[in-house]
Protein backbone atom coordinates (compact mmCIF):
# COMPACT_ATOMS: atom_id res chain seq x y z
CA UNK A 1 0.00 0.00 0.00
CA UNK A 2 1.15 3.49 -0.69
CA UNK A 3 1.13 6.12 2.00
CA UNK A 4 0.78 9.85 1.68
CA UNK A 5 3.68 12.16 2.47
CA UNK A 6 1.96 13.63 5.51
CA UNK A 7 1.05 10.18 6.87
CA UNK A 8 4.67 9.08 6.63
CA UNK A 9 6.02 12.20 8.25
CA UNK A 10 3.45 11.90 11.05
CA UNK A 11 4.50 8.29 11.62
CA UNK A 12 8.20 8.97 11.47
CA UNK A 13 8.08 11.90 13.85
CA UNK A 14 5.96 9.84 16.28
CA UNK A 15 8.32 6.88 16.15
CA UNK A 16 11.61 8.76 16.50
CA UNK A 17 10.41 10.69 19.53
CA UNK A 18 11.55 9.44 22.93
CA UNK A 19 9.81 7.30 24.06
CA UNK A 20 8.49 6.20 20.66
CA UNK A 21 4.75 6.68 20.11
CA UNK A 22 3.52 3.79 18.02
CA UNK A 23 0.33 4.30 16.02
CA UNK A 24 -1.45 1.59 18.01
CA UNK A 25 -0.03 2.71 21.39
CA UNK A 26 2.07 -0.40 21.80
CA UNK A 27 5.20 -0.33 23.93
CA UNK A 28 8.43 -0.88 21.97
CA UNK A 29 8.63 -4.50 23.11
CA UNK A 30 4.95 -5.35 22.85
CA UNK A 31 3.94 -8.04 20.39
CA UNK A 32 0.54 -7.87 18.71
CA UNK A 33 -1.80 -10.53 20.07
CA UNK A 34 -1.85 -13.78 18.10
CA UNK A 35 -3.88 -16.91 18.49
CA UNK A 36 -2.68 -20.35 17.50
CA UNK A 37 -3.66 -23.96 17.43
CA UNK A 38 -1.54 -27.07 16.92
CA UNK A 39 -1.91 -30.61 15.66
CA UNK A 40 -4.83 -29.88 13.43
CA UNK A 41 -3.51 -31.12 10.06
CA UNK A 42 -3.99 -34.86 9.57
CA UNK A 43 -1.11 -36.89 8.07
CA UNK A 44 1.56 -34.57 9.43
CA UNK A 45 4.03 -35.17 12.22
CA UNK A 46 3.30 -31.75 13.61
CA UNK A 47 1.33 -28.72 12.49
CA UNK A 48 0.34 -25.28 13.62
CA UNK A 49 -1.84 -22.41 12.56
CA UNK A 50 -1.16 -18.90 13.76
CA UNK A 51 -3.48 -15.98 13.26
CA UNK A 52 -2.91 -12.33 14.13
CA UNK A 53 -5.56 -9.79 14.97
CA UNK A 54 -5.15 -7.99 11.65
CA UNK A 55 -6.15 -11.13 9.74
CA UNK A 56 -2.62 -12.30 8.91
CA UNK A 57 -2.55 -16.05 8.93
CA UNK A 58 0.08 -18.71 8.52
CA UNK A 59 -0.11 -22.49 8.55
CA UNK A 60 2.79 -24.93 8.91
CA UNK A 61 2.85 -28.68 8.45
CA UNK A 62 5.90 -30.77 9.27
CA UNK A 63 6.44 -34.15 7.60
CA UNK A 64 9.36 -36.52 7.75
CA UNK A 65 10.98 -39.09 5.56
CA UNK A 66 13.84 -41.50 6.26
CA UNK A 67 16.83 -40.75 4.05
CA UNK A 68 20.45 -41.81 3.87
CA UNK A 69 22.54 -39.34 5.85
CA UNK A 70 24.79 -38.77 2.88
CA UNK A 71 21.89 -37.23 0.97
CA UNK A 72 22.44 -33.69 2.15
CA UNK A 73 20.52 -31.35 4.40
CA UNK A 74 18.16 -32.89 6.93
CA UNK A 75 15.91 -29.86 7.16
CA UNK A 76 13.98 -28.69 4.12
CA UNK A 77 11.85 -25.62 4.72
CA UNK A 78 9.61 -24.30 1.96
CA UNK A 79 7.45 -21.20 2.01
CA UNK A 80 4.43 -20.47 -0.11
CA UNK A 81 2.69 -17.14 -0.03
CA UNK A 82 -0.79 -16.87 -1.49
CA UNK A 83 -0.66 -14.72 -4.58
CA UNK A 84 3.13 -14.89 -5.01
CA UNK A 85 4.92 -16.81 -7.71
CA UNK A 86 7.37 -19.56 -6.77
CA UNK A 87 10.31 -17.54 -8.04
CA UNK A 88 9.38 -14.40 -6.14
CA UNK A 89 12.19 -13.19 -3.86
CA UNK A 90 10.00 -12.88 -0.74
CA UNK A 91 8.99 -16.54 -0.22
CA UNK A 92 12.48 -17.64 -1.21
CA UNK A 93 14.20 -15.30 1.21
CA UNK A 94 11.84 -16.40 3.99
CA UNK A 95 12.57 -20.06 3.26
CA UNK A 96 16.28 -19.27 3.26
CA UNK A 97 15.97 -17.48 6.60
CA UNK A 98 14.18 -20.49 8.08
CA UNK A 99 16.75 -22.92 6.66
CA UNK A 100 19.52 -20.84 8.15
CA UNK A 101 17.87 -20.66 11.55
CA UNK A 102 16.88 -24.31 11.79
CA UNK A 103 20.23 -25.58 10.56
CA UNK A 104 21.96 -23.45 13.18
CA UNK A 105 20.18 -25.56 15.78
CA UNK A 106 22.30 -28.62 16.66
CA UNK A 107 19.64 -29.98 19.08
CA UNK A 108 17.22 -30.37 16.21
CA UNK A 109 19.67 -32.16 13.95
CA UNK A 110 20.64 -34.48 16.82
CA UNK A 111 17.01 -35.52 17.20
CA UNK A 112 16.76 -36.39 13.51
CA UNK A 113 19.66 -38.80 13.34
CA UNK A 114 18.55 -42.45 13.49
CA UNK A 115 21.56 -44.59 12.82
CA UNK A 116 25.02 -44.22 11.39
CA UNK A 117 23.56 -44.38 7.89
CA UNK A 118 20.00 -43.14 8.17
CA UNK A 119 18.26 -40.06 9.43
CA UNK A 120 14.93 -38.33 9.27
CA UNK A 121 14.59 -35.50 6.86
CA UNK A 122 12.22 -32.82 8.11
CA UNK A 123 10.02 -31.08 5.56
CA UNK A 124 8.79 -27.83 7.04
CA UNK A 125 6.04 -26.65 4.69
CA UNK A 126 4.72 -23.19 5.39
CA UNK A 127 1.86 -21.35 3.76
CA UNK A 128 1.27 -17.67 4.43
CA UNK A 129 -2.42 -17.24 3.69
CA UNK A 130 -2.47 -13.49 4.16
CA UNK A 131 -0.30 -10.88 5.73
CA UNK A 132 -0.26 -7.13 6.18
CA UNK A 133 3.18 -6.63 7.74
CA UNK A 134 6.43 -8.50 7.06
CA UNK A 135 5.53 -12.19 7.53
CA UNK A 136 8.85 -13.33 9.05
CA UNK A 137 7.80 -13.09 12.72
CA UNK A 138 4.44 -14.75 12.16
CA UNK A 139 6.02 -17.50 10.10
CA UNK A 140 8.62 -18.15 12.75
CA UNK A 141 5.91 -18.30 15.45
CA UNK A 142 4.05 -20.90 13.40
CA UNK A 143 7.19 -22.98 12.85
CA UNK A 144 7.99 -22.72 16.54
CA UNK A 145 4.53 -24.01 17.47
CA UNK A 146 4.64 -26.75 14.85
CA UNK A 147 8.07 -28.01 15.96
CA UNK A 148 6.85 -28.07 19.55
CA UNK A 149 4.03 -30.37 18.49
CA UNK A 150 6.10 -32.55 16.17
CA UNK A 151 6.48 -36.22 17.05
CA UNK A 152 8.65 -38.81 15.33
CA UNK A 153 7.86 -42.53 15.16
CA UNK A 154 9.74 -44.69 17.64
CA UNK A 155 12.68 -46.64 16.24
CA UNK A 156 12.56 -50.34 17.15
CA UNK A 157 15.54 -51.62 15.18
CA UNK A 158 19.11 -51.18 16.31
CA UNK A 159 20.67 -47.72 16.36
CA UNK A 160 24.04 -49.09 15.39
CA UNK A 161 24.28 -50.24 11.79
CA UNK A 162 27.97 -49.79 11.15
CA UNK A 163 28.59 -53.52 10.86
CA UNK A 164 25.29 -54.90 9.57
CA UNK A 165 23.22 -53.23 6.89
CA UNK A 166 19.83 -52.72 8.37
CA UNK A 167 16.85 -50.68 7.24
CA UNK A 168 15.33 -48.80 10.18
CA UNK A 169 12.13 -50.31 11.58
CA UNK A 170 9.52 -48.26 13.44
CA UNK A 171 6.86 -48.91 16.01
CA UNK A 172 3.38 -48.97 14.43
CA UNK A 173 1.85 -47.38 17.47
CA UNK A 174 1.60 -43.62 16.95
CA UNK A 175 1.08 -43.17 20.69
CA UNK A 176 4.64 -44.35 21.20
CA UNK A 177 5.99 -41.59 18.98
CA UNK A 178 8.54 -39.33 20.61
CA UNK A 179 8.18 -35.53 20.72
CA UNK A 180 11.04 -33.85 18.93
CA UNK A 181 11.38 -31.05 21.47
CA UNK A 182 12.28 -32.69 24.72
CA UNK A 183 14.60 -30.57 26.79
CA UNK A 184 15.12 -27.77 24.33
CA UNK A 185 13.07 -25.10 22.71
CA UNK A 186 13.01 -24.45 18.97
CA UNK A 187 14.36 -21.13 17.65
CA UNK A 188 12.08 -18.16 17.32
CA UNK A 189 12.95 -15.33 14.93
CA UNK A 190 11.85 -11.90 16.06
CA UNK A 191 11.66 -8.99 13.67
CA UNK A 192 12.62 -5.55 14.94
CA UNK A 193 12.45 -2.24 13.16
CA UNK A 194 15.02 0.46 13.74
CA UNK A 195 13.60 3.96 13.55
CA UNK A 196 16.01 6.71 14.52
CA UNK A 197 17.47 5.60 17.84
CA UNK A 198 14.46 3.47 18.71
CA UNK A 199 13.94 -0.26 18.33
CA UNK A 200 10.43 -1.61 17.84
CA UNK A 201 9.39 -5.24 18.16
CA UNK A 202 6.91 -6.70 15.68
CA UNK A 203 6.67 -3.66 13.38
CA UNK A 204 3.56 -3.09 11.29
CA UNK A 205 3.65 -2.41 7.59
CA UNK A 206 3.45 1.35 8.15
CA UNK A 207 6.20 1.28 10.78
CA UNK A 208 8.55 -0.58 8.44
CA UNK A 209 7.81 1.99 5.76
CA UNK A 210 9.48 4.72 7.81
CA UNK A 211 12.19 2.53 9.36
CA UNK A 212 15.91 2.74 8.56
CA UNK A 213 16.18 -0.99 8.51
CA UNK A 214 14.89 -4.12 10.16
CA UNK A 215 16.78 -6.69 12.20
CA UNK A 216 15.97 -10.26 12.89
CA UNK A 217 17.16 -11.70 16.16
CA UNK A 218 16.88 -15.38 17.03
CA UNK A 219 15.72 -16.47 20.46
CA UNK A 220 16.48 -20.00 21.51
CA UNK A 221 16.54 -21.80 24.88
CA UNK A 222 15.91 -18.52 26.70
CA UNK A 223 18.87 -16.78 25.14
CA UNK A 224 19.74 -14.82 22.05
CA UNK A 225 21.29 -17.05 19.42
CA UNK A 226 22.59 -16.92 15.88
CA UNK A 227 21.61 -15.81 13.31
CA UNK A 228 21.21 -12.11 13.90
CA UNK A 229 21.03 -10.11 10.72
CA UNK A 230 19.56 -7.28 8.75
CA UNK A 231 16.38 -7.88 6.81
CA UNK A 232 15.72 -6.26 3.48
CA UNK A 233 12.53 -4.27 3.89
CA UNK A 234 12.50 -3.01 0.36
CA UNK A 235 10.82 0.26 -0.28
CA UNK A 236 11.42 2.45 2.78
CA UNK A 237 12.50 6.01 2.11
CA UNK A 238 14.72 6.34 5.15
CA UNK A 239 16.81 3.25 4.46
CA UNK A 240 20.32 3.91 5.65
CA UNK A 241 22.83 3.43 8.38
CA UNK A 242 22.06 3.36 12.07
CA UNK A 243 23.82 4.02 15.28
CA UNK A 244 25.62 0.82 16.44
CA UNK A 245 24.42 1.59 19.97
CA UNK A 246 20.94 0.67 18.71
CA UNK A 247 22.10 -2.92 18.31
CA UNK A 248 22.71 -3.15 22.04
CA UNK A 249 19.25 -1.69 22.67
CA UNK A 250 17.80 -4.31 20.35
CA UNK A 251 19.62 -6.99 22.32
CA UNK A 252 18.25 -5.69 25.61
CA UNK A 253 14.75 -5.38 24.21
CA UNK A 254 14.71 -8.97 22.97
CA UNK A 255 16.17 -10.20 26.23
CA UNK A 256 13.42 -8.50 28.20
CA UNK A 257 10.48 -9.32 25.92
CA UNK A 258 11.13 -12.62 24.15
CA UNK A 259 10.06 -14.77 27.09
CA UNK A 260 6.73 -12.93 27.12
CA UNK A 261 6.24 -13.58 23.40
CA UNK A 262 6.94 -17.28 23.92
CA UNK A 263 4.48 -17.54 26.79
CA UNK A 264 1.87 -15.63 24.78
CA UNK A 265 1.90 -18.05 21.86
CA UNK A 266 2.13 -21.19 23.95
CA UNK A 267 -0.86 -20.27 26.12
CA UNK B 1 -56.06 -12.07 -8.39
CA UNK B 2 -56.28 -9.85 -5.39
CA UNK B 3 -56.68 -12.74 -3.02
CA UNK B 4 -53.65 -14.58 -4.40
CA UNK B 5 -51.73 -11.32 -4.24
CA UNK B 6 -52.28 -10.93 -0.56
CA UNK B 7 -51.42 -14.56 -0.05
CA UNK B 8 -48.10 -14.12 -1.78
CA UNK B 9 -47.37 -11.01 0.16
CA UNK B 10 -47.92 -12.85 3.36
CA UNK B 11 -45.50 -15.47 2.06
CA UNK B 12 -42.68 -12.96 1.81
CA UNK B 13 -43.83 -11.23 4.94
CA UNK B 14 -43.30 -14.55 6.62
CA UNK B 15 -39.72 -14.74 5.39
CA UNK B 16 -39.12 -11.20 6.51
CA UNK B 17 -40.45 -12.01 9.93
CA UNK B 18 -38.88 -15.43 10.23
CA UNK B 19 -35.35 -14.20 10.40
CA UNK B 20 -34.92 -11.16 8.23
CA UNK B 21 -31.60 -12.77 7.35
CA UNK B 22 -30.96 -14.94 4.31
CA UNK B 23 -27.88 -16.82 3.17
CA UNK B 24 -26.58 -17.28 -0.38
CA UNK B 25 -28.69 -19.84 -2.23
CA UNK B 26 -31.61 -19.59 0.16
CA UNK B 27 -35.01 -19.44 -1.57
CA UNK B 28 -36.78 -16.15 -1.05
CA UNK B 29 -39.96 -16.82 -3.00
CA UNK B 30 -41.21 -19.00 -5.86
CA UNK B 31 -43.83 -16.51 -6.91
CA UNK B 32 -43.26 -14.61 -10.16
CA UNK B 33 -45.10 -11.44 -9.19
CA UNK B 34 -42.04 -10.16 -7.34
CA UNK B 35 -39.41 -8.16 -9.14
CA UNK B 36 -35.86 -9.25 -8.43
CA UNK B 37 -33.50 -6.56 -7.24
CA UNK B 38 -29.86 -6.42 -6.13
CA UNK B 39 -28.49 -9.42 -4.30
CA UNK B 40 -30.92 -11.92 -5.82
CA UNK B 41 -30.88 -14.33 -8.70
CA UNK B 42 -33.45 -16.54 -10.38
CA UNK B 43 -33.46 -20.13 -11.51
CA UNK B 44 -36.63 -21.72 -12.88
CA UNK B 45 -38.64 -18.68 -11.86
CA UNK B 46 -37.68 -19.13 -8.24
CA UNK B 47 -35.96 -16.20 -6.57
CA UNK B 48 -32.88 -16.97 -4.46
CA UNK B 49 -30.61 -14.79 -2.41
CA UNK B 50 -27.15 -14.25 -3.88
CA UNK B 51 -25.59 -12.80 -0.73
CA UNK B 52 -25.82 -13.11 3.03
CA UNK B 53 -27.93 -10.25 4.26
CA UNK B 54 -31.34 -8.86 5.01
CA UNK B 55 -34.31 -8.80 2.64
CA UNK B 56 -35.61 -5.39 1.71
CA UNK B 57 -38.93 -4.78 0.05
CA UNK B 58 -40.10 -1.76 -1.88
CA UNK B 59 -43.59 -2.42 -3.25
CA UNK B 60 -43.00 -5.38 -5.55
CA UNK B 61 -39.22 -5.14 -5.64
CA UNK B 62 -37.28 -7.57 -3.49
CA UNK B 63 -33.61 -7.04 -2.86
CA UNK B 64 -31.08 -8.37 -0.39
CA UNK B 65 -28.77 -5.93 1.33
CA UNK B 66 -25.43 -7.68 2.04
CA UNK B 67 -24.08 -7.70 5.59
CA UNK B 68 -20.49 -7.37 4.45
CA UNK B 69 -18.92 -6.49 1.18
CA UNK B 70 -17.40 -3.63 -0.67
CA UNK B 71 -18.69 -0.14 -0.23
CA UNK B 72 -21.43 0.78 -2.68
CA UNK B 73 -21.23 4.49 -3.55
CA UNK B 74 -24.32 6.66 -3.16
CA UNK B 75 -24.58 10.25 -4.40
CA UNK B 76 -23.90 12.73 -1.62
CA UNK B 77 -21.84 10.37 0.54
CA UNK B 78 -18.90 11.93 2.36
CA UNK B 79 -15.98 9.58 1.74
CA UNK B 80 -12.26 9.43 2.41
CA UNK B 81 -10.12 8.17 -0.46
CA UNK B 82 -6.56 7.59 -1.55
CA UNK B 83 -5.19 8.64 -4.93
CA UNK B 84 -4.07 5.62 -6.94
CA UNK B 85 -3.38 7.15 -10.32
CA UNK B 86 -2.88 10.54 -11.92
CA UNK B 87 -4.28 10.56 -15.41
CA UNK B 88 -5.55 12.75 -18.19
CA UNK B 89 -7.29 15.66 -16.42
CA UNK B 90 -8.47 13.28 -13.72
CA UNK B 91 -7.32 11.39 -10.67
CA UNK B 92 -8.29 7.83 -9.85
CA UNK B 93 -9.22 7.47 -6.20
CA UNK B 94 -9.46 4.29 -4.14
CA UNK B 95 -12.59 4.59 -2.01
CA UNK B 96 -12.94 0.90 -1.17
CA UNK B 97 -15.65 0.36 -3.78
CA UNK B 98 -15.49 -2.27 -6.49
CA UNK B 99 -14.01 0.29 -8.87
CA UNK B 100 -11.79 3.31 -8.30
CA UNK B 101 -13.67 6.60 -8.25
CA UNK B 102 -12.81 9.43 -10.61
CA UNK B 103 -11.92 12.92 -9.49
CA UNK B 104 -11.92 15.31 -12.45
CA UNK B 105 -9.50 18.20 -12.51
CA UNK B 106 -12.57 20.39 -12.91
CA UNK B 107 -14.08 19.11 -9.67
CA UNK B 108 -11.40 20.36 -7.30
CA UNK B 109 -10.64 23.75 -5.86
CA UNK B 110 -7.43 25.06 -7.26
CA UNK B 111 -5.24 27.77 -5.77
CA UNK B 112 -6.44 31.19 -6.76
CA UNK B 113 -10.13 30.92 -6.16
CA UNK B 114 -12.96 28.57 -6.72
CA UNK B 115 -14.43 29.93 -9.92
CA UNK B 116 -11.44 29.76 -12.18
CA UNK B 117 -11.09 28.00 -15.49
CA UNK B 118 -8.66 25.09 -15.45
CA UNK B 119 -5.76 25.84 -17.74
CA UNK B 120 -3.18 23.61 -19.41
CA UNK B 121 -0.74 24.71 -16.71
CA UNK B 122 -2.99 23.24 -14.10
CA UNK B 123 -3.08 20.00 -16.02
CA UNK B 124 0.70 19.85 -16.13
CA UNK B 125 1.08 20.35 -12.40
CA UNK B 126 -1.66 17.98 -11.29
CA UNK B 127 0.87 16.02 -9.20
CA UNK B 128 1.62 19.16 -7.22
CA UNK B 129 -1.97 19.21 -6.02
CA UNK B 130 -2.60 15.52 -5.47
CA UNK B 131 -0.22 12.65 -6.12
CA UNK B 132 -0.35 8.88 -5.74
CA UNK B 133 -0.87 7.86 -2.12
CA UNK B 134 -2.38 11.16 -1.01
CA UNK B 135 -5.47 10.98 1.13
CA UNK B 136 -8.43 13.28 0.62
CA UNK B 137 -12.01 13.60 1.69
CA UNK B 138 -14.64 14.26 -0.95
CA UNK B 139 -18.28 13.98 -1.77
CA UNK B 140 -19.74 11.61 -4.33
CA UNK B 141 -21.06 13.81 -7.11
CA UNK B 142 -22.45 11.38 -9.67
CA UNK B 143 -22.55 7.70 -10.40
CA UNK B 144 -21.79 6.24 -13.80
CA UNK B 145 -23.89 3.51 -15.35
CA UNK B 146 -21.33 0.85 -14.37
CA UNK B 147 -21.48 1.83 -10.70
CA UNK B 148 -18.24 3.82 -10.64
CA UNK B 149 -18.37 7.11 -8.76
CA UNK B 150 -17.26 10.61 -9.64
CA UNK B 151 -16.09 12.74 -6.72
CA UNK B 152 -15.85 16.44 -6.09
CA UNK B 153 -13.98 18.49 -3.52
CA UNK B 154 -15.61 21.80 -4.37
CA UNK B 155 -15.99 22.98 -0.83
CA UNK B 156 -13.47 23.94 1.78
CA UNK B 157 -14.81 21.03 3.81
CA UNK B 158 -13.14 18.68 1.36
CA UNK B 159 -9.58 18.30 0.16
CA UNK B 160 -6.23 16.85 1.03
CA UNK B 161 -5.82 15.37 4.52
CA UNK B 162 -2.87 15.85 6.86
CA UNK B 163 -1.98 16.07 10.58
CA UNK B 164 -3.27 12.66 11.43
CA UNK B 165 -3.67 8.94 11.20
CA UNK B 166 -5.58 6.74 8.77
CA UNK B 167 -7.74 3.85 9.98
CA UNK B 168 -9.65 1.45 7.79
CA UNK B 169 -12.75 -0.46 8.88
CA UNK B 170 -15.43 -2.44 7.02
CA UNK B 171 -17.80 0.01 5.33
CA UNK B 172 -20.83 -1.86 6.67
CA UNK B 173 -19.88 -0.83 10.21
CA UNK B 174 -20.08 2.90 9.53
CA UNK B 175 -23.49 4.32 10.32
CA UNK B 176 -24.94 6.96 8.00
CA UNK B 177 -25.57 10.19 9.85
CA UNK B 178 -26.25 13.82 9.11
CA UNK B 179 -22.63 14.75 9.39
CA UNK B 180 -19.48 12.65 9.14
CA UNK B 181 -17.03 15.11 10.72
CA UNK B 182 -16.76 15.12 14.47
CA UNK B 183 -14.83 17.11 17.00
CA UNK B 184 -13.82 14.80 19.81
CA UNK B 185 -12.38 15.30 23.27
CA UNK B 186 -8.69 16.04 23.48
CA UNK B 187 -8.48 18.40 20.49
CA UNK B 188 -9.15 15.67 17.96
CA UNK B 189 -11.20 15.74 14.84
CA UNK B 190 -12.43 12.67 13.03
CA UNK B 191 -13.66 12.28 9.49
CA UNK B 192 -15.72 9.12 9.39
CA UNK B 193 -15.90 8.29 5.69
CA UNK B 194 -19.03 6.30 4.86
CA UNK B 195 -16.78 3.97 2.87
CA UNK B 196 -15.08 2.85 6.08
CA UNK B 197 -11.96 4.95 5.63
CA UNK B 198 -11.41 7.08 8.69
CA UNK B 199 -9.09 10.00 9.24
CA UNK B 200 -8.27 11.06 12.80
CA UNK B 201 -6.37 14.30 13.08
CA UNK B 202 -5.43 17.11 15.33
CA UNK B 203 -8.14 19.74 15.30
CA UNK B 204 -6.90 23.15 14.29
CA UNK B 205 -8.71 26.42 14.25
CA UNK B 206 -8.05 26.79 10.54
CA UNK B 207 -9.59 23.43 9.65
CA UNK B 208 -12.50 24.49 7.52
CA UNK B 209 -14.18 21.20 8.32
CA UNK B 210 -14.71 22.31 11.87
CA UNK B 211 -16.99 25.15 10.85
CA UNK B 212 -18.88 24.35 7.68
CA UNK B 213 -20.93 27.52 8.13
CA UNK B 214 -17.94 29.69 7.38
CA UNK B 215 -17.43 28.27 3.93
CA UNK B 216 -18.55 31.37 2.07
CA UNK B 217 -16.61 33.73 4.30
CA UNK B 218 -13.45 31.71 3.86
CA UNK B 219 -13.29 32.37 0.19
CA UNK B 220 -11.01 35.37 0.56
CA UNK B 221 -8.84 33.57 3.06
CA UNK B 222 -8.50 30.70 0.67
CA UNK B 223 -7.34 32.92 -2.15
CA UNK B 224 -4.64 34.39 0.04
CA UNK B 225 -3.56 30.92 1.17
CA UNK B 226 -3.20 29.62 -2.40
CA UNK B 227 -1.18 26.39 -2.22
CA UNK B 228 -1.94 26.01 1.50
CA UNK B 229 -4.74 23.51 0.93
CA UNK B 230 -2.44 21.14 -0.92
CA UNK B 231 0.41 21.32 1.61
CA UNK B 232 2.14 18.05 2.60
CA UNK B 233 3.88 19.17 5.80
CA UNK B 234 2.16 18.52 9.09
CA UNK B 235 1.70 21.18 11.73
CA UNK B 236 3.59 20.55 14.96
CA UNK B 237 1.61 17.94 16.89
CA UNK B 238 2.38 17.46 20.60
CA UNK B 239 2.97 13.90 21.88
CA UNK B 240 -0.16 14.00 24.03
CA UNK B 241 -2.30 14.67 20.96
CA UNK B 242 -0.59 11.84 19.09
CA UNK B 243 -1.37 9.51 21.98
CA UNK B 244 -5.01 10.56 21.98
CA UNK B 245 -5.24 10.00 18.23
CA UNK B 246 -3.83 6.49 18.67
CA UNK B 247 -6.20 5.78 21.54
CA UNK B 248 -9.16 6.74 19.37
CA UNK B 249 -7.81 4.47 16.63
CA UNK B 250 -7.67 1.60 19.12
CA UNK B 251 -11.22 2.38 20.29
CA UNK B 252 -12.41 2.17 16.69
CA UNK B 253 -10.71 -1.21 16.34
CA UNK B 254 -12.43 -2.36 19.54
CA UNK B 255 -15.83 -1.47 18.05
CA UNK B 256 -14.89 -3.28 14.83
CA UNK B 257 -13.78 -6.37 16.74
CA UNK B 258 -17.18 -6.53 18.41
CA UNK B 259 -19.01 -5.85 15.13
CA UNK B 260 -20.62 -2.75 16.56
CA UNK B 261 -21.57 0.02 14.13
CA UNK B 262 -19.47 3.15 14.56
CA UNK B 263 -20.93 6.55 15.30
CA UNK B 264 -19.90 9.55 17.32
CA UNK B 265 -21.79 8.72 20.51
CA UNK B 266 -20.46 5.16 20.65
CA UNK B 267 -16.92 6.23 19.97
CA UNK B 268 -17.09 8.83 22.73
CA UNK B 269 -18.50 6.22 25.11
CA UNK B 270 -15.83 3.65 24.24
CA UNK B 271 -13.16 6.30 24.67
CA UNK B 272 -14.50 7.14 28.14
CA UNK B 273 -14.53 3.45 29.02
CA UNK B 274 -10.99 3.03 27.73
CA UNK B 275 -9.57 5.73 30.00
CA UNK B 276 -9.44 3.14 32.81
CA UNK B 277 -6.53 1.61 30.92
CA UNK B 278 -3.85 4.25 31.27
CA UNK B 279 -1.66 2.31 28.87
CA UNK B 280 -3.62 2.40 25.61
CA UNK B 281 -1.51 -0.51 24.34
CA UNK B 282 -3.64 -2.79 26.51
CA UNK B 283 -6.61 -2.00 24.28
CA UNK B 284 -5.19 -4.41 21.69
CA UNK B 285 -6.15 -7.35 23.85
CA UNK B 286 -9.36 -9.01 22.67
CA UNK B 287 -10.91 -9.41 26.12
CA UNK B 288 -10.23 -5.75 26.86
CA UNK B 289 -11.82 -4.79 23.53
CA UNK B 290 -14.99 -6.69 24.41
CA UNK B 291 -15.03 -5.29 27.94
CA UNK B 292 -14.83 -1.64 27.04
CA UNK B 293 -17.38 -1.95 24.25
CA UNK B 294 -19.81 -3.71 26.60
CA UNK B 295 -19.33 -1.02 29.21
CA UNK B 296 -19.76 1.72 26.64
CA UNK B 297 -22.91 0.24 25.13
CA UNK B 298 -24.42 -0.05 28.61
CA UNK B 299 -24.11 3.69 29.12
CA UNK B 300 -25.89 4.58 25.87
Amino acid sequence: MKFSVSELSYLRSSLISSPPLRPDCRKPGQFRPVESEVDWLPFTNGSARVRAADGSECIVGIKTKVVARSEGSLIEPSVDITGYKDNDPLPNSLAEALRHTLNACPELTAQLILTEKYAFRLYVDCVVLSFTSHPLSLLSLAVFRALKSTRLPQLISSRDDTLVDEIPQFNDDWDAAQPICTKWSPPLVLLLAIVGDNVLLDPTDAELEVAETALCITWKNNAIAAPIKNVDIGSGKNVGGYNPKVLLDAYDLVQSCAAQVVSMIVS
Amino acid sequence: MSSSDSENESDVEMILEKAGLVTPGEMITDDTIWMRGHGTYAADNVTYSAVAGTIERVNKLLSVRPLRGRYIPVIGDHVVGRITEVGNRRWKVDIGASQDAVLMLGSVNLPGGILRRKSDDDELQMREFLKEGDLLNAEIQTLYADGAAALHTRSLRYGKLRNGLFVQVPASLVLRLRTQVYRLEGGIEMILGINGYIWIRKATSTNANAAPMDVSINRLEQESNSMEIYKDENDPIPPSTRQTISRYANCIQALVYNEVGINEARLRAVYEASVVYTDAGELLDNTVKTDIVKQAMATL
